[in-house]
């Protein structure tokens, strides 16, 4: 990209018309594979097209902006203008979480997704007011930077560090292994393959570059990702309701969902399969109730039947599938236990009618209505906290130019996360119109295509399976995972394969840049804050910069190689970073601002407080975890506090976390004059720098 | 220039070190208020010098009058702060909350369908964008200014 150091007065016209043109070849690109397309171009060959024209364009700006200078690396120069720096804070804020998670929850669970649109816009409103301003005034590389400075000597800023490393570390691996998802399903090629060659272009970009690079990629990322999540959603709409505004037009949609949704709550094909799924519960119950003499006798039962099916020469799709299920048999009572139990929770599962696409709270039961709202509640409180202390987006307030530069690039920021959040419901419910109008009531002989792609891709993300054998597609015999919706939504609704193409190199783009400022935010906090503020203050510039880069690649690796083990249960990974941002660097940063009293012990003791509750409270909640920790089996009963779920363990962290900062602070001496002094500094953008302050540009933190 | 600067760090956590770890306590808060800042440990020029450094600005100003002026700024912006956080809370919380007891229709959406999904994030956009207008209109007219104009 035009991006040059040393002239910053041409700077804005320049990137302008080098992203305007960017963004005119990239629909070119589109136009033309969509063309190519039609005269026959295999498929497969777009998605290579794809993949290599972003990647190398990734490749390229990194090349283009490479640098070791400090402030460059660190924070691009603290000259990126405030539209710039908000599509990039875009595009680092948006994940694969929000690119196609945030469509799939709303698909599986109507209005309650709307909590992850809430919390997550809603978080900018605290970035913007509480913190983004001081941050840039204070004017660091990281935030371990500004707690070492504000709570003097190394423990605050170790715990900087640590929190940075715990937040983003989970959230990356969660980043590399969706690349991988997408790469492969864009392309065909393995899983791991496309994990390496999308780390390729991603490192290259960061390693050269820093802050710099990742900075002016994303926006081009940034830009990708805005045609590929709009355009496929626009043309839907246009299909269904001949207008091109989604956010106007899908509400008349919605109203036929519901009305489709009611008829099939009542439907007697429908009601017939729940009942199928009841029985199959019921007679899982029936096993764990008489376990473990049912633990040999189901053994010999399923033996006679494959016998039974050999002797009579049934069909070897059913013999396959007997043996199958012996083959995975549990091993003992124990395991037998465990997995009847999930089995019996997943048949009650789909006993139920589908979640109502837009009532608030959807129980017949006031008392889960109220848990459902309180879970709601929680979660929106947890995910904004939690937005407001993300490391990698916190980070991105010194990039900007001035601190008004700063206040304008959060609504920059929002502005084009919205762009992208408020088409997620429209798409949700296309889809699922889509579902209800073309899917259901179909011939089993005759379903589509992308039925067979995507369960021949993982049965995990879509099944169909004909359950009370009529022959006909029924609503409740469609298994399909949330992730699938914004992937596949294009398939879905019947437009050409390079719009599913430019939704993969959506996704990609917005894993990739993501995956960008997180690796960036850790080798920071550990070559900058561990390497050099604590372990050894007189390291020269230099070499900073060098152990920054190495870090980063021995960061992206480890992360890659834990990724490309698939890690289960990714998705509660990623809200639990949420949780323990929520609860520490959330609370010591707006107190490290707004109250003055707090001092190094306060913010120490609350952030640990916090972490622990937050940490316990997820382990003692979660099943998966407490097997982990426990080994307690994952069927026992958990008690929650309020009813309130493990995801939204920050809610119960944040403010055990103020609270524990406020009484250590008051029981301990207050901070010196210089730090007071520091406050007064950070809270006003006029202020100068105090005098005791005032040093190199590092020794804001350096007299410690 | 630049690699200069950085040659300095040592230097300067010498000079600043002391001045903090001999000190008893009673004399840390003694100067703990902000009127009484400790003088400074840098020669002159240096000091000037290394403001440059810190905050990239080329024009040192006046701040006599800093710590009143100070006051009232941080007055205005927490006033600011406390009224558009009250709305953020009233509408991300007191919206879903009573999702169940609105059902009219609005735009041709459910209105608890609307106002979560799209009210509420416009919303936010709309407090950010009226933050930043006034704080960086009260900035302008700070005698300090910003640190760069």
């Amino acid at each position: 990209m035009p991006v040059h150091p040393h002239e910053p007065d041409r700077l804005p016209q320049r990137v302008l018309v080098g992203y305007v043109s960017f963004a005119a070849a990239f629909i070119g690109l589109i136009g033309g594979l969509t063309w190519l397309e039609m005269r026959g171009m295999p498929r497969q060959w777009i998605g290579y097209v794809f993949l290599a024209v972003t990647v190398s364009l990734y490749a390229g700006i990194g090349i283009l902006c490479r640098t070791s200078d400090p402030a460059e690396y660190y924070v691009a120069g603290r000259r990126v203008p405030a539209v710039y720096n908000g599509m990039a804070t875009a595009a680092d804020w948006m994940s694969v979480a929000s690119f196609i998670g945030i469509a799939g929850t709303l698909y599986v669970s109507g209005y309650g997704g709307l909590a992850y649109i809430v919390g997550w816009t809603g978080g900018y409103v605290l970035v913007a007011l509480l913190l983004a301003p001081y941050l840039r005034k204070f004017g660091q590389y990281t935030i371990p930077d500004f707690l070492g400075a504000r709570y003097g000597g190394r423990g605050p800023r170790l715990m900087g560090v640590l929190c940075a490393v715990l937040c983003s570390f989970t959230y990356l691996v969660a980043q590399i292994y969706g690349v991988g998802i997408i790469t492969s399903r864009m392309t065909g090629i393995s899983f791991e393959l496309g994990i390496f060659i999308a780390l390729g272009g991603m490192l290259v970009c960061s390693f050269l570059g820093g802050m710099r690079a990742v900075t002016w990629t994303q926006v081009g990322q940034y830009i990708i990702m805005v045609i590929a999540y709009t355009v496929p959603v626009v043309l839907l709409t246009v299909k269904h309701t001949g207008q091109p505004v989604p956010q106007a037009r899908v509400g008349a949609v919605l109203e036929q969902v519901v009305q489709k949704e009611a008829y099939l709550l009542n439907d007697p094909a429908e009601q017939q399969v729940r009942a199928v799924w009841l029985a199959r519960a019921d007679d899982m119950t029936r096993r764990l109730d008489a376990l473990p003499a049912s633990f040999t006798h189901e053994k010999e039962a399923l033996r006679t039947r494959l016998a039974d099916l050999n002797a009579a020469q049934a069909p070897l799709v059913e013999v396959r599938l007997v043996e199958r299920e012996l083959a995975t048999y549990p091993v003992d009572v124990a395991a037998a236990r465990d997995a009847w139990t999930r089995e019996r929770d997943r048949c009650l599962a789909r006993a139920e009618p589908v979640v109502p696409a837009g009532q608030p709270y959807p129980a017949a039961d006031p008392q889960q209505r109220d848990a459902m709202r309180i879970n709601f509640l929680a979660l929106v409180v947890c995910l904004m906290m939690g937005t407001a202390g993300m490391p990698h987006i916190l980070a991105r307030s010194y990039t900007s130019v001035s601190v008004a530069g700063a206040r304008r690039s959060v609504g920059w920021a929002l502005f084009f996360i919205l762009l992208l959040y408020l088409c997620a419901p429209a798409l949700a419910i296309l889809v699922k119109h889509e579902i209800y109008t073309q899917l259901i009531g179909l011939q089993f002989i005759s379903l589509p295509d992308w039925v067979d792609a995507w369960s021949a891709l993982d049965p995990q993300l879509l099944q169909v399976t004909d359950i009370n054998r009529d022959g006909i597609v029924q609503l409740g015999e469609i298994e399909m995972s949330g992730d699938i919706v914004a992937l596949a939504m294009p398939e879905i609704g019947g437009l050409p394969f390079a719009i599913s193409a430019l939704v993969a190199a959506g996704a990609l783009a917005a894993a990739l840049s993501t995956a960008d400022g997180l690796l960036l935010t850790l080798s920071n906090a550990m070559s900058h804050d561990f390497g050099y503020r604590i372990a050894s203050p007189r390291m020269p510039m230099a070499r900073r910069i060098m152990l920054s880069k190495g870090l980063l690649l021995l960061v992206a690796f480890t992360a890659a190689w834990l990724a490309a083990g698939k890690p289960g249960d990714i998705l509660f990974m990623v809200s639990a970073a949420f949780s323990f941002a929520a609860s520490s660097f959330f609370p010591a940063l707006v107190m490290g601002v707004f109250c003055k009293r707090i001092n190094g012990w306060g913010a120490i003791a609350g952030m640990i407080s916090g972490l622990l509750v937050t940490a316990s409270y997820m382990v003692f909640t979660h099943p998966g975890l407490r097997e982990w920790a426990f080994s307690v089996p994952q069927s026992d009963p958990v008690s929650l506090w309020w009813g309130i779920q493990p995801i939204a363990a920050g809610v119960f962290g944040a403010p055990v976390a103020f609270a524990v900062m406020v009484a250590v602070s008051w029981l301990t001496p207050r901070p010196d004059a210089g730090t007071l002094a520091l406050v007064d500094y950070v809270r006003r953008a006029g202020a100068r720098m105090p005098r005791d302050m005032a040093g190199d540009e590092g020794s804001v933190t350096g007299r410690f | 220039m630049r690699d200069g600067w950085h040659q300095a760090v040592p230097a300067v956590v010498a000079y600043n070190e002391p001045m903090y770890s001999g000190m008893t306590r009673e004399k840390r808060t003694s100067l703990s208020s902000p009127s009484h800042m400790p003088p400074s440990h840098l020669p002159p020029d240096r000091h000037r010098l290394n403001i440059e450094r810190a905050t990239r600005t080329s024009s040192v100003v006046d701040a006599k009058a800093a710590p009143l002026r100070s006051a009232r700024f941080w007055c205005i912006n927490g006033i600011v702060v406390a009224v558009l956080l009250s709305i953020w809370a009233a509408v991300s919380l007191l919206a879903p909350f009573f999702a169940r007891d609105v059902t009219f229709n609005f735009l041709g959406w459910p209105f608890s369908f609307w106002v979560t999904a799209y009210g509420a994030p416009l919303t936010f956009l709309v407090i950010v964008a009226i933050y930043a207008a006034i704080m960086n209109r009260v900035d302008a007219g700070d005698p300090a200014g910003d640190e760069r104009p």
